[in-house]
């Protein structure tokens, strides 16, 4: 009965309203740039009309990785082991590559003990969002550097971290991705559209959203702070994605706007606010990265997209069936063939 | 004139929880309260239960926060079965605290904070105060929040905020009013701790003021007192156990003239142990956060090849991680110890809640044959000492050995007289010089302990390969001769098992016969020796022993087991060390096993007790 919804209700192309992708209450701390990435998530998917079943949500350990539990409470998931989460994801999508898989990572999950599964991943283009909750300090065991925490940052307890940060995205484009964007939690807007865009991709999507600790790494002189990240963002571009029912907009002057087609079907439209950011160049997206390494500066948006690359099903030669819904009659060979590689032996 | 209607009460021990919000400073409460008590003289133990998750959500039950002392005039071994007390600053606190609660004990609530949302976050329909749900309790209603606004009026440019988060020195005030203790301590802490001086001087005034308040009000009818324990005369700090071990971790490696080493990767429940040693630069402590647990290990490894007292912390799920690693600690045959802070497992299972449960892990998570020494400490201030041990047992037999802690003796604390260095033995280490004959051999036992030679990397003469894989005898030259397989695991295990001479014999508690021993190790040790001291004032024929080593065993342990006609084995696992009883000495045991990630109430030992004898 349609009565259990309001007659006012906006829906999506399934029929939903956005409260209908909500998970349960969070309970990270007031003010966690963690939960409104997952408001995030919730928008995106909503937009996107996403249907739950065929997603699943992943995650390692750590704060970031509790936070599936609070967007689409009817998806799947799975919570897994410490930077082991991308080693499930491969085995999930290959065994059922119809899914949708977000996967939510931090920095000690991902730059740290998952650092290699992160990197494996990458290379095999694992069809996955692979979202790093990045705050430059291990949370939830109250408070250590974590591997993104930037040369010169004070923590309580280690006093001034003396090595040099390791940078997710530009791990991720050496390793070989074809979907690299850096964002901040704090800008809504630019959140939601990359997400869309990185669900709409085939392979890995790798989103490094900087999500300020407010309760161990939110000091005035820290990088990773929900004021610095306010101040300091510095967008590449304005990012929008049009989907295939929706009509593009063309009032740009010519080059001010880059525009990459998905074969899904959506758009990706990147309005130039730094004249010359090609976010297509591979090396020009890592020398813009290695400089704003140098300057500290933050820049965020759709750093790089290539979408060429085979993913791992395709490269396994998966048939468009995922293995797990194929029955025995589906795989087994039928009579004729199985005559003729017989004939073949003798 | 005012008459006081209050009288005082002599009581021998009170156990008190504090309990509210995350972000209420419940912590700083009890402690406070406890630093008290300590400086007293009275005897104390604590135990603090804070939720999983950093900052959970103000006002809900997953956000609660408590700490619970117990402090009597009397030696006492555990933080209490049940509170007597509850401060209680919400509605959530009071529900999370009230079903542990002793019959007919007091309740001092916040009533300010008992709001239709309060209530509804904590899920009450109707407030508690207003029904019947709490009588069989004596309940005492104080506005706390708006006492304390009040009492904070005068003090200008403090945001209301600031005000409010006081009001946790206002329910301590009171508390110290209700027990009769000084303000002082908390009053030097608090200007100490607090940098601004405005905050400082709230803190100071709303301590002040629930003080006074208990003297104003004629509410409280009684006041305690509990008189000093006679502990033994010297100097006493409190101490939780992961402090402890870490005081500990350095105390062995001056103790064998060595820097000390800590290689660890941050897991609830052990980081704190990387937290205290990480300032302690000046005492040749050098600390590395590694990028996970494997590493972990194989620092660790590295600086005992190095030449180091070596050491790592962690909990079950990073044991399983490091265990490749540690067997290769087993086959190099090098000095480390591995403090284990066990938590409730399998898997992630409850980070911050106790279990005993690694004990098979410790024992027998590798591959091949691979014993090592296994000890536990018994109390947070006995994670001192077995630390040392551990460090000691690890340089003789040259090998890896484990401390099995937990969660629950990690975060309690426990008064602890502080040690003289120098009534403290020192731990003999012999690094070779020269080489005798043409070859260093690294793999040449000692006679007596079968241990091998630990040369230092960089000594002349004595260059040395060592790895993974069997070895010959001695020379240590990569072998597959099935015999030089069989011979080498079997000195490695005979090395272990030698460890019994210089293993304390274990002492019984009680008659050293009779019909029921009970038999402990790790931190049930309060619960257990309470349970079986008041069992045998009870007239009953009941003893109990301690295992502080769990491999190898102490030599007379199978004879102790002889002479009692029943076995009884607490534990907050599913049996394992009774498992193994029955394997080593072919004994049956009655065990008792408890997996709720809390730790034994005195009074479920003491139901099984009486139950068999």
């Amino acid at each position: 009965m349609e009565a259990t919804r309001p007659v006012n209700g906006k829906v999506n192309q399934l029929g939903l309203q956005k409260i209908e992708y909500d998970g349960s209450k969070t309970t990270l701390c007031a003010g966690c740039g963690h939960n409104s990435i997952s408001q995030r998530i919730i928008d995106a998917a909503y937009e996107l009309s996403l249907p739950q079943h065929k997603v699943i949500k992943l995650s390692g350990i750590g704060c970031s990785s509790k936070s599936p539990a609070y967007f689409m409470g009817r998806a799947h998931g799975i919570n897994a082991l410490h930077g082991r989460m991308p080693t499930v994801a491969t085995g999930a999508t290959v065994a059922n590559h119809d899914l949708l898989a977000i996967g939510v990572s931090g920095d000690g999950d991902t730059g740290s003990i998952g650092f290699s599964p992160y990197k494996h991943m990458l290379r095999r283009n694992v069809p996955m969002v692979y979202i790093i909750e990045n705050n430059g300090v291990y949370g939830l065991t109250k408070g250590q550097f974590s591997a993104t925490s930037d040369e010169g940052q004070k923590t309580r307890y280690y006093g001034t971290q003396r090595f040099p940060s390791l940078d997710m995205c530009m791990e991720a484009i050496v390793a070989g991705a074809g979907f690299v964007a850096r964002s901040f939690s704090g800008d809504a807007k630019q959140v939601r559209e990359l997400l869309k865009a990185a669900m709409a991709y085939k392979g890995t999507a790798v989103l490094d959203i900087i999500s300020p600790c407010v309760t161990f790494n939110d000091e005035p002189d820290s990088n990773k702070s929900f004021a610095y990240g306010k101040a300091n963002e510095y967008p590449l571009h304005e990012i929008g994605v049009v989907l295939p029912f929706e009509e593009i907009q063309v009032d740009y002057e010519p080059g001010t706007v880059q525009q990459v087609k998905l074969h899904d079907g959506p758009t990706i439209q990147l309005r130039k606010l730094e004249a010359g950011y090609d976010a297509t160049s591979k090396m020009g997206a890592l020398a813009r990265l290695d400089q704003a390494r140098e300057k500290g500066e933050f820049i965020t948006g759709l750093l790089y997209i290539d979408e060429s690359r085979p993913t791992l099903p395709e490269l396994e030669n998966l048939v468009e069936t995922p293995l797990a819904w194929l029955t025995e009659k589906d795989t087994r060979p039928s009579r004729e063939s199985l005559d003729q590689i017989m004939r073949e032996f003798m | 004139m005012h008459q006081p209607t209050t009288h005082y009460e002599e009581v021998e021990s009170v156990v008190i929880r504090f309990a509210g919000d995350s972000g209420d400073g419940m912590q700083v409460t009890g402690s406070q309260f406890t630093n008290t008590a300590a400086i007293i003289g009275n005897d104390i133990s604590t135990v603090p239960d804070y939720p999983a998750e950093i900052r959970a959500p103000q006002g809900t039950l997953a956000g609660v926060s408590g700490y619970q002392v117990h402090l009597a005039s009397r030696n006492i071994f555990t933080p209490g079965d049940e509170p007597d007390v509850l401060i209680a600053m919400n509605p959530a606190a009071l529900k999370v605290s009230l079903r542990d609660l002793a019959p007919g004990g007091q309740i001092i609530v916040d009533t300010d904070e008992f709001t239709p949302a309060n209530l509804n976050k904590a899920g009450y329909t109707r407030s508690p105060l207003d029904d019947s749900s709490l009588q069989a309790y004596t309940v005492y209603p104080v506005p706390i929040t708006t006492l304390n606004r009040n009492a904070l009026a005068a003090i200008e440019g403090l945001t209301q905020k600031e005000v409010d988060r006081s009001r946790n020195f206002f329910a301590l005030g009171l508390t110290f009013w209700i027990y009769d203790r000084p303000l002082d301590t908390t009053l030097e802490w608090i200007v100490e701790k607090f940098k601004n001086p405005k905050v400082a001087a709230a803190n100071a005034r709303s301590l002040r003021a629930g003080y006074d308040y208990g003297d104003t009000t004629e509410a409280f009818s009684t006041r305690y007192r509990i008189k000093p324990a006679p502990l033994p005369a010297g100097k006493y700090r409190q101490v939780t156990g992961n402090e402890a071990a870490a005081l500990g971790l350095v105390t062995a490696a001056q103790l064998a003239g060595k820097p000390l080493v800590y290689c660890s990767y941050p897991i609830t429940p052990a980081s704190d142990i990387l937290h205290n040693l990480a300032p302690l630069k000046h005492f040749d402590v050098r600390t590395f956060q590694a990028e996970d647990e494997i590493a972990a290990m194989g620092a660790t490894i590295g600086a005992a090849f190095g030449g180091a007292l070596a050491a790592t912390g962690t909990s079950g799920p990073g044991v399983a991680l490091k265990s490749e690693a540690i067997n290769l600690a087993v086959v190099l045959e090098l000095p480390m110890v591995i403090v284990d802070v066990q938590r409730a497992g399998p898997s992630t299972g409850m980070p911050t809640k106790p279990e005993q449960t690694d004990l098979f892990q410790a024992l027998f998570g590798r591959n091949g044959e691979s014993p090592l020494p296994v000890v536990a400490p018994a109390t947070p201030a006995d994670c001192f000492d077995t630390a040392i041990e551990a460090a000691r047992l690890a340089i003789r037999a040259m090998t890896p050995v484990f401390v099995l802690s937990d969660g629950y003796l990690a975060n309690s604390a426990e008064p602890w007289a502080i040690p003289d260095p120098t009534t403290l033995a020192s731990i003999p280490v012999a690094h070779p010089s020269e080489r005798q004959g043409q070859h260093y051999l690294p793999y040449a036992r000692d006679l007596a302990t079968l241990s091998r030679p630990w040369a230092i990397p960089g000594t002349p003469g004595l260059e040395h390969r060592i790895g993974g894989l069997t070895k010959q005898p001695a020379t240590g030259n990569v072998s597959t001769q099935p015999l030089d397989h069989e011979q080498m695991i079997r000195e490695r295990g005979e090395k272990i098992e030698r460890l019994v001479d210089v293993i304390p014999e274990v002492e019984v508690f009680g008659s050293p016969q009779g019909k029921l021993l009970v038999v402990g190790w790790g931190s049930t040790y309060g619960a257990i020796r309470q349970a079986v001291s008041q069992a045998q004032q009870a007239g009953l024929p009941v003893s109990s022993i301690h295992l502080r080593h769990l491999n190898p065993f102490p030599r007379n342990l199978g004879a102790i087991l002889d002479n009692f006609e029943q076995i009884l084995v607490p534990e907050l696992n599913l049996g394992q060390l009774a498992f193994l009883l029955r394997a080593r000495y072919l004994r049956d045991v009655v065990s008792l096993p408890k997996v709720q990630g809390r730790p034994f109430k005195i009074s479920e030992i003491r139901a099984k007790i009486d139950e068999l004898v």
